[in-house]
């Protein structure tokens, strides 16, 4: 089955995604601390999404999907922002971003990293057609 | 999100309620740094009704870590839920934060 979600790229609306996602990780057979982590990763992609791709502009709109069998979840998450991880941060060690973040005293940064440790496969892309960015995610649910 | 705030025998207690993400990180950060320019340097972080909490929201104790270390001070968290730490243990955050079960495990340990 497939469902869809539409709000605005406001971080006082990440509430309203986790709560989309919740209901419907519902229909899975997951545990608590499995269906949470899911939501977590969600979050993630679609703050960075609402902050580093569309500086919080309420007036453009952010579309979160899920495809949901019963042996797979997929989710994509569009926007029209400019947000595209680079591939460093993306492999960079957890430990490393850690210490640099200690150190520096950073507050950002580990969003990605939790992204990749919870779901099987992460990708972004810009569909250059109509100029949306697009988050993939995808998690095995057996 | 809600922080209630006691403040006791020279420890900073901070009972967080509801969710810390990306919108609520910011709450948390000034009344971090608020406790840190007030020199209260023992903070216990009562998590027993904190639902949620994504990499905004440790982002504010990580970025916080040092400077309270420089003053000979720390965070302590107790009463997690499996959920909670579930994700500081994704990033091996356990390792680094003093994570206890009880409120007085988390004194003595301030106190010692």
């Amino acid at each position: 089955m497939k469902y869809s979600f539409k709000t605005a790229c406001t971080k006082q609306h990440l509430y309203k995604i986790r709560k989309f996602v919740a209901v419907h990780l519902e229909k899975t057979n997951l545990i608590s601390k499995e269906k949470y982590q899911i939501i977590l990763a969600i979050d993630e992609a679609c703050a960075n999404a609402i902050i580093h791709g569309n500086n919080c502009d309420q007036s453009r709109e952010l579309q979160v999907e899920l495809i949901l069998t019963s042996d797979k979840l997929d989710i994509e998450i569009y926007d029209v922002g400019n947000y595209l991880p680079k591939e460093k941060d993306a492999h960079w060690e957890t430990e490393d971003i850690i210490k640099d973040s200690i150190q520096n005293k950073k507050k950002g940064g580990l969003g990605l990293k939790l992204m990749y440790h919870i779901m099987d496969k992460v990708n972004y892309y810009r569909r250059e057609v109509d100029k949306v960015n697009v988050c993939s995610l995808s998690k095995n649910l057996k | 999100m809600e922080i209630r705030q006691y403040f006791n025998e020279g420890l900073l207690t901070l009972a967080i309620e509801g969710d810390l993400d990306a919108a609520s990180s910011i709450e948390m950060d000034n009344v971090i740094k608020a406790a840190y320019v007030g020199q209260k340097y023992h903070i216990l972080i009562n998590c027993k009704l904190l639902n949620y909490i994504s990499s905004a929201g440790l982002g504010v104790f990580i970025s916080y870590l040092e400077d309270f270390k420089a003053q000979r001070g720390s965070f302590v968290f107790f009463e997690m839920n499996e959920e909670v730490y579930g994700v500081f243990e994704l990033l091996g955050l356990h390792n680094i934060f003093n994570i206890v079960k009880t409120e007085t495990e988390a004194k003595n340990l301030l106190n010692t």
